[in-house]
């Protein structure tokens, strides 16, 4: 296989990569901070994917023009949800979130299955077959801008959690509980902020996402996962960690789908995580 | 009466760090046979981890733990209750969504896998705590003082040759310590259950220990009978701060 | 006797014979109605009475099935051989889903994760393996259904309901025997309070692990009825996350870590489901992915008003307090 082939599957792979670490991002925020394992993560994602491709047929809008709004709406999502039926579960046993979350993933990948139907839909920008010309390289267009547009998106969230007030109010709570309550900090509206901000960022990555793949509802689950495994390989609770790994799983999956069948490729991800948790249970970026 | 040549617990030079900071400092302290020892301090003062290293929660830093002669330090907490140390927490731990019963059962099948010996201890537990009456009760429907008996009739129904109580008394109206200090005595006495226990209520020190050792700051740096390191100077200044004392 | 033990023979009575007043529709309800019993029973054992989480039980319904199948297909090992392998391979899967996640004593998050893993990676993994069928599936010969083959599992379907029959007494009552021992009584105290259990002498990680692995054992019983009554899987479907959310689905609305519950939930749910089929289809429409909205709106607002199941607060009113303790002397 010639070196510029596998090179630029790698590279094709490593600007996925970084739209499934925006995914993972938001899931590691999420569970760092408000501690609740979001089973529906997977199928906000595709809800997010569903709109763009909806706003497409609809008016040809190129997802990039809806990215802001899609962003806020889900924000309101993610805050709502939050804050009318994750709030009261905060103190239940773990299965119990599990579950509830769990129901709703349920009823959302329903809900796009009957409104949308199981065949595949996509999004054809007028731009998606042009391509940057990098010394040996061929990269898409639409790849790179939207890596670019994850990567941005991480490095505010990263500002916001290091500069802006509410963002350290909310790094706070993940660190002592107790002692922000104390201090007098509304946790029930920074866990919803927290929940709104992970949202937001899977809202994102999903308009990106629906540039690149094929969407199907049947994604919902199956991005679910891929976000706890990237999560689990980069470490639960470190914002680097989700951004690498999928980085990593980005890559392996795309170098995986050169030497095995393209439809093996999902187990690829599973079996880095089980290695991870063999070697290094407390994932790549995470001292024990 | 308390054996001198029948050590139980020994504790020997014992040190645990969490990130730097230290938590107990070559602390050493024996217990013998019989005996009822205190261990008191001021909050902070470390006494919770030192527990937790002897009933195998953590493994020490530095330093030995021999029970019975054996040296138990690292070891798991099950591994722990099997060689003869029962223990209860600061914050108790009920099962929840078992009975009483069910409750200290779990403790009585500690090495049998009889369901009528576990029955049995469980019984005896519960008799010597005076709970059994309580026993089909929910342990998530009983009052504090109650769930508190329930962790010493789990830790007894292990059949433990050493009970480690932290702060059993925490919460308890005046009534209710002496109440329990009775029950102590009594299991002391009749049993010859050896205790070591983790006090702030001064009046059931006064009233159950033989001997005291003082905690402060990770260190042990008082002994004696209670009537002693009430007395000691540096015992006082620990609780009330230098210049309290002249 | 035991008020509840006279109403449970009772129940068993008319479940016997039964099958005499049924036709084959009603005969295949409850058939299917005994399989989720027993199989959200196995569930149980690992989740209402161990606390651990599994959203991937049907891993071991599927490695149950296709080993006893595919034993059964290219070897003619009989099915109750092929029985006791299907459970020494479910038991292995469980071993080290097991083993992963209890090892550092990480929290049910990551078990809760690894089984659903464990299931997907399985699932695709069997739809590339062509020795069972791949894809495409794999069947069994189906022979006349008029005989009684009970040494090779085939015949009518009456055989079945007994099979199935047999399956949900005796998951109730290895259930039964399970809580009566230290086995139970280990494996709550783990659920309630994992710390306290250890400081009662409780080995945490070896009593996960054998939670884990008796609920395997048992569902793998569940996979060889699956392959022989239905003669035909497929990865797509046998392994897939909706099996798995069917599972657990009786048990939680029936009531988790009761010994009741799980039954009267596949009771309840199968019912239900089977009306809601004949609704849809008297209304002239078949859309694929109501019934999951339906589903997920029943998981949701169960475990939302009724977390302990249905099951314990209809046992009040019945009067059937919990004695197993007072029962004996």
């Amino acid at each position: 296989m010639p070196l510029d082939a596998v090179l630029n599957i790698v590279a094709s792979g490593l600007l996925t990569g970084l739209v499934y670490g925006l995914m993972a991002l938001g899931l590691s925020v999420i569970y760092g901070v408000v501690r609740i394992v979001n089973f529906a993560h997977g199928e906000l994602m595709a809800t997010a994917m569903y709109a763009a491709v909806f706003a497409f047929a609809l008016a040809d809008i190129d997802p990039l023009w809806i990215l802001a709004p899609l962003a806020i709406g889900f924000f309101g999502i993610g805050y709502g949800l939050q804050r009318v039926l994750v709030n009261p579960f905060i103190g239940r046993p773990e299965h119990a979130q599990f579950i509830l979350l769990l129901a709703v993933a349920l009823i959302i990948v329903n809900v796009l299955l009957v409104a949308f139907g199981p065949d595949a839909r996509s999004v054809q920008v007028p731009y998606a077959l042009d391509s940057y010309e990098i010394g040996p390289l061929l990269i898409d267009k639409v790849r790179a801008i939207c890596a670019a547009v994850a990567l941005v998106t991480c490095a505010i969230l990263f500002a916001i959690f290091r500069y802006l007030s509410f963002g350290k109010a909310i790094r706070a709570c993940a660190d002592n509980l107790l002692g922000a309550q104390v201090v007098g900090l509304n946790v029930k509206h920074l866990y919803a902020l927290t929940f709104g901000l992970g949202t937001a960022c899977v809202g994102i990555a999903g308009c990106l996402m629906s540039m690149l793949i094929d969407v199907t509802p049947g994604l919902g689950p199956a991005y679910t996962l891929l976000a706890f495994v990237i999560v689990i390989i980069g470490g639960l609770g470190s914002m680097t960690g989700a951004l690498a790994g999928g980085v990593l799983i980005g890559v392996s999956e795309s170098v995986a789908g050169l030497l095995f069948t393209p439809s093996a490729k999902g187990m690829v991800s599973f079996a880095l995580m089980i290695l991870v948790l063999v070697f290094r249970p407390q994932g790549l970026f995470r001292a024990r | 009466m308390p054996d001198p040549n029948d050590t139980l617990l020994e504790v020997t030079d014992v040190s645990k760090s969490f990130r730097g900071l230290r938590a107990v400092a070559s602390a050493s302290l024996t217990v013998r046979r019989g005996e009822i020892v205190a261990l008191i301090g001021p909050n902070g003062a470390g006494k919770t981890t030192l527990f937790n290293l002897v009933a195998g929660v953590m493994p020490p830093d530095e330093g030995r733990i021999r029970f019975l002669g054996q040296d138990i330090a690292g070891w798991r907490p099950d591994q722990v209750c099997a060689v003869g140390i029962g223990r209860t927490f600061q914050v108790v731990k009920p099962f929840a969504d078992m009975t009483v019963l069910e409750n200290v059962m779990v403790g009585g099948f500690r090495g049998t896998s009889d369901r009528r010996v576990a029955r049995a201890r469980a019984e005896r537990a519960l008799r010597d705590l005076d709970m059994w009456s309580l026993r089909d009760r929910p342990a998530s429907a009983l009052t504090l003082p109650d769930r508190k008996r329930l962790e010493v009739a789990r830790a007894l129904a292990c059949e433990p040759q050493l009970l480690l109580l932290d702060e059993v008394m925490a919460g308890l109206r005046p009534t209710e310590t002496d109440i329990m200090v009775a029950t102590f005595r009594r299991l002391n006495a009749e049993q010859g259950v050896t205790i070591l226990l983790i006090e702030h209520v001064m009046r059931a020190v006064m009233a159950l220990a033989q001997r005291v050792y003082v905690l402060h700051h990770g260190e042990i740096i008082s002994s004696g009978t209670p009537q002693q390191v009430t007395n000691d100077p540096r015992v006082l200044e620990s609780y009330l701060g230098t210049g309290a004392v002249h | 006797m035991n008020r509840s033990v006279v109403c449970l023979l009772a129940l068993l009575a008319v479940l016997l014979v039964l099958p005499l007043a049924l036709d084959r529709y009603l005969l295949a309800v409850m058939i299917l109605i005994f399989y989720f019993a027993f199989v959200g029973q196995a569930w149980n054992v690992m989740m209402g009475f161990c606390g651990q989480l599994s959203i991937g039980h049907a891993l071991y319904v599927g490695l149950g099935a296709y080993t006893a199948a595919a034993l059964y297909q290219h070897f003619g090992v009989i099915p109750w051989v092929g029985m006791l392998v299907a459970v020494a391979v479910c038991v292995i899967a469980a071993s080290i889903i097991g083993w992963l996640a209890f090892r550092f004593g990480i929290g049910g998050t990551y078990f809760a994760l690894l089984t659903i893993a464990f299931a997907e990676f399985t699932r695709i993994g069997f739809e590339h393996f062509d020795w069972v069928g791949g894809t495409g599936g794999f069947f069994l010969k189906v022979v006349q259904q008029d005989r009684f083959d009970l040494l090779n599992l085939r015949g009518h379907p009456v055989m079945f309901y007994y099979l199935a029959l047999a399956l949900a007494v005796g998951g109730f009552l290895v259930s039964a025997w399970l809580l009566r021992g230290r086995l139970g009584y280990y494996f709550r105290a783990i659920r309630d309070n994992e710390e306290a259990a250890r400081a009662a002498g409780v080995n945490v990680f070896r009593y996960k692990m054998y939670a884990v692995q008796i609920s395997a054992a048992m569902t793998a019983f569940a996979g060889v009825f699956f392959a022989f009554y239905y003669n035909n899987l497929f990865p797509e479907q046998i392994f897939h996350i909706s099996r798995s959310i069917e599972i657990i689905m009786a048990p939680i609305i029936g009531g988790i870590g009761t010994l009741f519950g799980p039954v009267l939930g596949a009771a309840v749910l199968t019912l239900v489901s089977e009306g809601i089929n004949a609704a849809l289809e008297v209304g002239g429409h078949e859309i694929p992915g109501v019934k999951q909205i339906l589903y997920g709106i029943a998981l949701g607002a169960s475990i939302m008003f009724m977390p302990h199941g249905i099951w314990p607060g209809i046992a009040r009113r019945l009067g059937f307090e919990r004695s197993q303790d007072d029962e004996d002397a």
